[in-house]
């Protein structure tokens, strides 16, 4: 909520160039002892001073609530920070500006009428230029609304976080290389995944690929619905260990991991069982959407001490 | 962020309502180059074309100034100023093309609004002028919306609201801005209007123009009731001085010019206010016999000389508002020697030699004042004399023309050929301008004087009477007044307006009566107030035995009391401050130490986690200032006792 200490005003050069005038109006005024002068002259005063409160109002309790609009990002990419602006009042608040501020400077501003007794919701985009947690930058909003004479602005810092994967490596070494494993840090176990363990029935999130037509054919499955599948040891057929102390000692720590990085996806891509084995944390040997979610956090915050 | 055609469109209309009341006093020629820069405006916005160039403006510029020192002499000046001004505004709302040069139009408008005030003051042109000012609000709203912006009703609304809001803002500034006497810059010009006052002489045929003007001279109110508007005569000047064709006042070096009105009266006094409009006269009007007359302007500070004429210390160049107390029934001059009333018997040789004839045979037949004067009024009602302001021209000797050849005129001709007779046949008298009745308005209880009014009577010394009032104008046969609505109160004609009448005329004079009532008070209350109000007021305020100045005192008073009940609240934020910068002085000592405080963590999260790292004396240093910190600035033990603990903790880390 933008509360009356957060906000600051200053003068536009309009708001300056009224000031200057109404001077102007003034010197007219006692010069030729016009009291309808004075009097239109101090109802110009009124108006400077009465749009301070109204430039100021457009403002005044506004709320404003961040989260993300995606758990993560790799370095390099934008990280959208979804602001709602919520305005408690009846009366609709126009042209507000919000962006991120950069040395009292708004950038990147999106413009937004916020309509009694609503909120609305922005994008404000961050860039991302190291690995690990990234504080939402501070957000600014103003306004010059309604005369444009001064300009009223406020800052917020919203509590969010964004956690940045390392960028992946582009042109990194394909994970199944004809080389032998182990010299650059793969690590290709073969499972025994591809020994047929028995036949099961069908459970749901079963592969297609892995039904035991045979005996589904033969129980007249389906008409009775009754599925089998062809249980294998282990779900995938290949296991993966990326190492990052077995990559080539000529590479730096972000090149590691952000070679690790590419493997990782390629690996989830593939639908290969893999694993990460970084120093201090090595994950288990998984596949899976949550599984790569937890192999990239572990790469993302190596050696980043700070943790939500 | 950038202006719609609409608004272009909005801005010019206000712009040229702005200007509008200027073509009264400007030249033609150049009502025509703004209407016509005002249409190549419009024309610019409606198809989206560019801005004339920069050599265009110049020559447009450079024509126009030349236009204005061809029509002025000068570019200095009021009304060569707001020429220039004017003409500027136009240029300005040609080359609009950024919000930039849309502000810079809104004031110059802004500025050509207020010059309006120079010429018209009244409260018809100010209200007009307040919402021109709301439109050019309005117009520059659009400036600062993001798309889609406010509707035009809601700006409109957005700005009349902004204004109101404003007014007391600005009723406050007008009661207590300092008032400076006199010009800042060049001499104090004549005010721009045509005076169309009295004027100090009076020959016959004069007034004919004045008695023809439906302006309003002035306006008065009595405390009390209102005595009948055909019996008030409003004294302006007292002339005495005859030259066969004007008279004048008496020599202002008389020696009987300051003396005070020799004056016995009796009865209840009348006690009025009258306000009058500037008309660079010198001289203020009263109903008989003035004892008394207050303003509230030095430079109008007035004297009641001896024929009972108001004179003030400078001509009336602003609006005045003064107060008069008078006694209706009195005599003047009781006691007048042969010498004292010699000058009102002086008449030039040669001229009127019928009238003298006639003098003599009448004062022969009419041995007593009183009886020739009735005789000669008689004379005027039973012969064929004539009411009207369209007179011919008369010969050298106007009197006699008048008497024996026209017979028809207007009051200036009826108290000449009365005063002159009367002289003839040795009887003092003398001639008084000023205006007769006015018009009562039973809504607010006012009497307006009009130019219309304007009148001439007699005054003529009777022994052991003194000077008494006749007005040979109302002896005229009323069937003999042709064509004068202004001359309705001359003959006794009821002008007593009676109530609200039944239907549309009715309704018409009802507000029209009303809003003449709002715009005298408009002139008594805000046209007129001044330094020595602004004084007035202040003191009103304040006790009688200080000087406004005093002011300061409550006002420091009221300071002093909010530094008391503020000054607690700042000091705990300091001291507050104070626990801050300790902890943020812990924070840089550990950063140091390579162990950097997250910007998202809590002193508490940050002790957990740095923690371990520091050496077993120094954590136990870390987590004590840490648990002191937190509740120092959390809870609500935050006294000096906890800071020493910290500052002392601080330096074991």
């Amino acid at each position: 909520m933008l509360g009356q200490r957060r906000l600051y005003i200053l003068p536009l050069w309009p708001g300056v160039g009224l000031f200057f005038g109404v001077l102007l109006m003034l010197f007219a005024s006692i010069n030729y002892g016009m009291n309808t002068g004075f009097m239109f002259s101090f109802m110009i005063v009124g108006y400077g001073i009465v749009a301070i409160l109204m430039t100021n109002l457009n403002l005044y309790g506004l709320r404003l609530k961040a989260q993300l609009r995606q758990p993560a990002v790799f370095c390099g990419d934008t990280a959208w920070v979804a602001v709602s602006l919520s305005n408690a009042r009846r009366s609709r608040r126009y042209a507000i500006a919000i962006g991120r501020s950069q040395r009292l400077q708004m950038v990147g501003a999106t413009f937004l009428n916020v309509a009694g007794g609503t909120s609305i919701s922005t994008g404000i985009p961050v860039p991302t230029r190291e690995r690990g947690w990234l504080t939402c930058p501070l957000i600014q909003v103003e306004t010059a609304y309604p005369f444009g004479l001064f300009r009223v602005w406020g800052f917020w810092n919203p509590a969010v976080q964004i956690l940045v994967y390392p960028k992946p490596e582009v042109g990194a070494p394909p994970i199944f290389s004809s080389q032998g494993a182990g010299s650059d840090g793969r690590a290709i176990e073969r499972s025994e995944g591809h020994d047929l363990a028995g036949i099961r029935a069908y459970r749901p999130g079963d592969s297609q690929k892995h039904l035991a037509w045979r005996q589904i054919a033969r129980t007249d499955g389906f008409s009775t619905g009754q599925l089998y599948t062809k249980d294998h040891e282990g779900e995938s057929s290949l296991q993966l260990r990326f190492v990052y102390d077995d990559l080539p000692a000529a590479m730096g720590a972000e090149q590691r991991l952000s070679r690790l990085t590419a493997w990782t996806l390629a690996a989830h891509a593939a639908g290969a069982s893999y694993c990460v084995d970084i120093p201090g944390a090595t994950s288990a040997m998984g596949s899976g959407e949550g599984h790569l979610a937890h192999c990239l956090n572990i790469l993302a915050l190596y050696e980043k001490n700070e943790g939500a | 962020m950038i202006f719609q055609k609409r608004d272009l469109h909005l801005l010019t209309a206000a712009c040229a309502l702005a200007f509008a009341p200027h073509m009264l006093h400007l030249p033609s020629w150049m009502t025509g180059c703004a209407g016509l820069l005002l249409l190549w405006r419009t024309w610019l916005t409606a198809t989206s074309a560019k801005p004339p160039s920069r050599t265009v403006m110049v020559l447009l510029l450079v024509g126009i100034i030349a236009g204005v020192v061809f029509s002025y002499g000068t570019v200095t000046g009021k009304d060569a100023n707001i020429a220039v001004v004017s003409m500027l505004l136009g240029l300005k709302l040609l080359e609009v093309r950024q919000p930039r040069d849309f502000y810079s139009s809104v004031f110059l408008a802004f500025f050509l609004l207020l010059t309006n005030f120079l010429y018209l003051q009244d409260l018809m042109i100010t209200f007009a002028m307040a919402g021109v000012l709301v439109m050019l609000m309005a117009s520059h709203i659009s400036l600062n919306d993001a798309v889609p912006g406010p509707g035009l009703k809601e700006r409109f609304y957005v700005s009349a609201k902004t204004l109101v809001l404003g007014l007391p803002i600005a009723a406050v500034l007008f009661l207590v801005f300092p008032r400076i006497d006199g010009p800042l810059w060049g001499k104090k010009e004549a005010e721009g209007r045509v005076s169309t006052g009295m004027t100090s002489t009076m020959s016959p045929g004069d007034m004919a123009t004045l008695v023809k003007s439906t302006e309003t001279a002035f306006v008065s109110k009595f405390s009390g009731i209102t005595p009948e508007v055909g019996s008030l005569y409003w004294r302006g000047l007292t002339l005495s001085v005859y030259d066969g064709k004007t008279w004048r006042e008496s020599a202002p070096n008389h020696e009987q010019q300051n003396k005070r009105p020799d004056l016995q009266h009796t009865g209840e006094p009348l006690k009025y206010q009258v306000i009058i409009d500037s008309n660079d006269g010198k001289w203020l009007y009263s109903l008989d016999a003035a004892q008394d007359v207050e303003t509230d302007i030095p430079e109008y500070q007035t004297n009641i000389r001896h024929d009972l004429t108001l004179k003030t210390k400078s001509s009336i160049t602003t609006t005045v508002a003064y107060t008069v107390t008078s006694f209706p029934a009195y005599s003047l001059d009781k006691n007048m020697s042969a010498a004292d009333l010699a000058p009102y018997l002086q008449l030039p040789s040669g001229f009127n030699p019928r009238t003298a004839e006639f003098a003599k045979q009448m004062r022969a037949a009419h041995p007593k004042d009183e009886d020739l004067i009735h005789a000669f009024l008689e004379h005027i009602n039973k012969n064929n004399f004539f009411y009207t302001t369209d007179v011919p021209a008369m010969g050298a000797d106007v009197v006699d023309d008048f008497l024996f050849e026209k017979r028809v005129g207007f009051c200036e001709h009826y108290s000449n050929a009365f005063v002159v007779f009367m002289r003839n046949a040795g009887v003092p008298a003398r001639v008084v301008v000023g205006y007769l009745g006015g018009k009562y308005n039973q809504y607010n209880d006012y009497v307006t004087v009009r130019q219309a009014d304007a009148h001439a009577w007699a005054e003529v010394w009777i022994a052991g009477k003194g000077w008494k009032r006749f007005d040979p104008t109302s002896a005229i046969n009323p069937s003999r007044v042709i064509n004068d609505p202004g001359s309705a109160n001359h003959f006794g004609m009821n002008n007593r307006e009676t109530g609200i009448m039944a239907g549309l005329e009715g309704l018409g004079l009802y507000l029209k009566t009303n809003w003449h009532s709002a715009n005298v008070e408009w002139n008594r209350v805000f046209l007129t107030y001044a330094s020595n109000q602004q004084d007035k007021l202040l003191k009103s305020v304040l006790p009688s035995h200080m000087s406004w100045h005093w002011a300061a005192a409550p006002t420091l008073l009221v300071a002093l009391a909010l530094a008391w009940k503020f000054l607690p609240k700042w000091r705990a934020h300091r001291a507050g401050d104070a626990f801050e910068r300790e902890y943020l002085k812990v924070c840089a000592k550990l950063a140091r130490m390579d162990l950097v405080r997250a910007q998202h963590e809590g002193p508490t999260e940050y002790a957990n986690r740095v923690s371990q790292r520091l050496q077993p004396a120094k954590q136990r240093s870390f987590s004590a200032f840490i648990e002191v910190y937190v509740k120092a600035r959390y809870g609500r033990q935050s006294t000096k006792k906890e800071l020493a603990l910290l500052r002392e903790l601080r330096r074991k880390i």
